[in-house]
């Protein structure tokens, strides 16, 4: 047999218990760093399929390898996010959350239930592989600072049977997309993201006394008028980059002025020198505008995640390893950067990355809602899938064995 | 007229406790703008005891009272009064605080009330000492628009009545607590701004913060409009005639990611002439619609119309001056700055001679400070006195000028 079918048999007779997995995750949602019982859950599976896994990295992360053949010729990392949402799901399913408030409507218990499977999967195929693949459980994705930059600090990235990781694969879930599809991009993929809060300080007063006023109301709109610039004229004209400001509160009446002004908005962008660079310019735009115009601002940005970068080479070959798998129909090559972040970023500004997105929409059975939805659901037929590619790629990245290979296809796609 | 002068000072000397009284009364009683039912029966109760019978009423809670001297038809001088509290809370600790939770006389009409009751008391009283007539105006809803000046000229209080001629002249006072009590202030010509409340509504299309491309961004139109509306002060506004435009909320309520559909702006523009008042309306109008049409959005710009300016007329204001020097002292009658504030006796100032002036009610001493329309005004209620006291010797000169 083929190594390629013995995976898809292998995800499809699993996948009655990563449905199970999903499930429990599902009706068991945890907010970000708060993953304590998910953390104990996973562990537990992991340990039940002969594995050993360290659990309390960066709080409630699990990490775990699974060694093949020569395990010390090269370590490659798969990964997945388990932090849930502050949501309260409207789903009426029979795996419904059972925690008022929190939901998984991201699809983290969808990515966590597919790397227990992959986990599975690899852990039986073991003597088919040369090298070794780390499993990382992440905790904290939805928040800032979120789990990826702390599981790196605290060395999930190291040398682990002597070897540094090479190369790391995630996918997110992607309502857009039909249950069968997998979309991928080389290069940039999603932005950076980084919360700006402005507080305008001025002085307040009646607004009939101009002259005895610092206008914050107008210290406000001039800055958010001189802001655009950054984007404008700033921006080197190739990098994709937006500056929006979604709320403005000056809470006085039509005849007060007020003290204070708040803004915030969002900045990304896709090139790190130029988002280290737009970052100062703001700060300096702003504190000139507001103290040119006699008042002053208080500016924080909250550094969210980086961009996400597909290493070209790597994301090149995942494709049609996919394309090999899934067939070329259903794998798409995404036209358009995303304007969206994703903490995966943080793995792939280390080691070669490939992100990509797994398809869970299935119109006839009305599951289309949005992520970060409360009515967020997937066609479960989508885990099956996810395994079976997150496995082959894994398989193929780190070298399958002389004596299992009989997929020519993958003998020449694979080709260091 | 020196007699008179001391006959004036001596009745606003012998009811001085009952014109406190009065405002006590009233300040533990206070009604808002166009409900002081209560207050105007207790105005025509004490007009009434006083022997005050010629009252009518007018805007459903206003009161216009007759004091007819000898040779009534010959000339009638008007005197206002306003009668409306505020929605505030009392915070001041006094016998005579507020029995009504969230209503407040925050801005002084007790006093201009309780005042004018004795003023009406002492012209009443000196009926053989003038000819003439004085129609005395207890207005309602002064803080509220439209104002109950412009009800009350509506109702034809500027007119002929009664057998006695329009008032060719109108006097009106407000209490100052930045003027020490003992102190008048006055201002020739233009005094107070006209004042109209903006509400503008930009509506855009919200969406995601990261996609810029799939919005129209009310943050950023709105922003240009505040921005460009500065243009009709510095640059449309005639120098020589002040003007103030303000924006005082604005209500983006999106999130960092997130771009709202609507954006929420509050305003108010203040001038001090009329016609440019209109030419500001239709120009901030149409600056803000079109910028809002050339950046895809709509602008919805809606002007509460509001008090006009107010202007004392000069030579009757310097006549009043000079009286308040005689009864009160060269030294205790200070110049007034232009006030950007509103206030609805502005409508009588549109029709007839007025003149408007301020009775201080300031005592550091006491710790008698706060701003009108705050929850710890007071006065020195020494201004009492001589707000009952001054009107009516005021009165007297203005019917007996020529």
């Amino acid at each position: 047999m083929y190594l390629k079918d013995e995976v898809k048999r292998l995800a499809k007779a699993y996948a009655g218990e990563v449905r199970r997995f999903r499930r429990f995750l599902h009706a068991n949602p945890e907010l970000s760093f708060n993953e304590d019982q998910t953390a104990e859950y996973v562990a537990e599976q992991l340990e039940s399929f002969g594995l050993e896994p360290t659990e309390g990295i960066a709080e409630t992360g699990v990490v775990a390898v699974v060694e093949g053949e020569k395990p010390k010729s090269k370590v490659i990392a798969l990964r997945a996010d388990m932090d849930a949402l502050p949501i309260q799901e409207e789903n009426n399913v029979p795996y419904k959350s059972r925690n008022p408030g929190i939901m998984h409507a991201c699809g983290h218990d969808v990515h966590t239930a597919i790397l227990l499977g992959t986990a599975k999967v690899l852990q039986e195929i073991r003597t088919s592989f040369e090298g070794t693949v780390k499993l990382i459980f992440q905790p904290g994705e939805e928040v800032t600072p979120s789990g990826a930059p702390i599981m790196i600090k605290e060395g999930v990235l190291n040398a682990s049977q002597g070897k540094k990781v090479k190369s790391i694969f995630a996918h997110h879930v992607n309502p857009t997309a039909d249950v069968g599809k997998v979309g991928f991009k080389v290069g940039p993929m999603l932005a950076s993201c980084d919360d700006i809060t402005i507080t305008v300080k001025g002085t307040g007063g009646h607004a009939a006394f101009p002259n005895d006023v610092v206008d914050t109301v107008l210290m406000t709109s001039q800055l958010i008028v001189n802001l655009q610039q950054i984007v404008s004229r700033n921006a080197p004209p190739h990098i994709p980059s937006v500056l929006s400001f979604g709320r403005v509160i000056a809470d006085g009446s039509s005849n007060i002025i007020p003290d204070t002004a708040l803004i915030e908005g969002t900045f990304r962008t896709f090139d790190e020198t130029w988002r280290a660079d737009a970052i100062q310019k703001i700060i300096t735009l702003a504190k000139a505008v507001t103290q040119g115009m006699g008042g002053d601002c208080d500016i924080s940005i909250t550094p969210g995640c980086p961009s996400l970068h597909n290493a070209s080479e790597l994301t090149k070959r995942s494709i049609k390893l996919a394309q090999s798998f899934l067939g070329e129909e259903n794998v798409e090559i995404l036209p358009n950067l995303i304007m969206g972040s994703e903490d995966f970023a943080f793995y792939s500004h280390e080691v070669d990355a490939c992100f990509w997105t797994l398809g869970v929409r299935n119109e006839a059975k009305n599951i289309v809602s949005n992520i970060h939805t409360p009515t967020f659901d997937i066609d479960e037929d989508a885990m099956e899938v996810g395994v079976g590619l997150m496995t082959w790629l894994a398989l193929t990245e780190l070298g399958v064995n002389e004596q299992t290979i009989k997929d020519s296809s993958v003998d020449e796609i694979w080709k260091r | 007229m020196e007699a008179l002068k001391s006959k004036v000072k001596d009745l606003a000397k012998k009811y001085s406790d009952d014109i406190l009284k009065d405002r006590r009364h009233i300040h533990a009683h206070p009604e808002l703008s166009f409900q002081e039912h209560e207050t105007v029966k207790y105005v025509e109760g004490r007009l009434k005891s006083f022997g005050v019978e010629l009252q009518e009423r007018a805007a459903t809670t206003g009161l216009v009272v007759l004091i007819k001297g000898k040779n009534p038809e010959s000339k009638t001088v008007a005197l206002r009064a306003d009668m409306d509290a505020l929605p505030i809370i009392e915070a001041n600790d006094v016998p005579y605080k507020s029995t009504k939770e969230g209503v407040m006389h925050a801005c002084g009409h007790d006093v201009h009330t309780s005042s004018l009751l004795g003023t009406a008391r002492i012209l009443n009283e000196l009926k053989e000492e003038f000819e003439g007539t004085f129609k005395l105006i207890f207005q309602p809803g002064e803080e509220k628009i439209p104002g109950g000046a412009s009800l009350m000229i509506k109702d034809g209080v500027l007119n002929a009545a009664n057998q006695t001629q329009a008032p060719g002249s109108i006097i009106g006072q407000h209490v100052m607590p930045f003027l020490p009590v003992g102190t008048i202030g006055f201002r020739e010509g233009l005094y107070m701004a006209s004042a109209d409340e903006i509400y503008v509504t930009v509506t855009g299309k919200g969406g995601h913060g990261a996609m810029p491309e799939k919005i129209i961004d009310p943050v950023l139109i709105s922003s240009h409009i505040i921005v460009a509306l500065q243009q009709i002060i510095s640059r449309n506004a005639d120098p020589k005639m002040p003007s103030v435009l303000s924006f005082g909320t604005v209500e983006a309520k999106g999130a960092t990611n997130v771009i709202p559909d609507v954006v929420k702006i509050e305003g108010t523009f203040r001038t001090y002439d009329e016609e440019w008042r209109a030419e500001a309306h239709r120009r901030m109008k149409k600056m803000a619609e079109g910028i809002a049409e050339a950046m895809g959005a709509t602008c919805n710009f809606d002007i509460h119309v509001g008090y006009p300016h107010l202007k004392n007329h000069p030579m009757l204001t310097r006549r009043m001056r000079q009286a308040a020097e005689m009864y009160m002292g060269k030294e205790n009658v200070v110049d007034l700055d232009l006030w950007m504030a509103a206030e609805d006796f502005a409508y009588y100032s549109q029709e007839v001679d007025a003149c408007f002036y301020r009775l201080g009610t300031r005592n550091e001493a006491k710790g008698i400070v706060s701003s009108v329309h705050t929850p710890t005004f007071d006065i020195d209620e020494g201004a009492l006195e001589i707000g009952a006291g001054l009107m009516s010797w005021l009165a007297l000169n203005e019917l007996q000028s020529k």
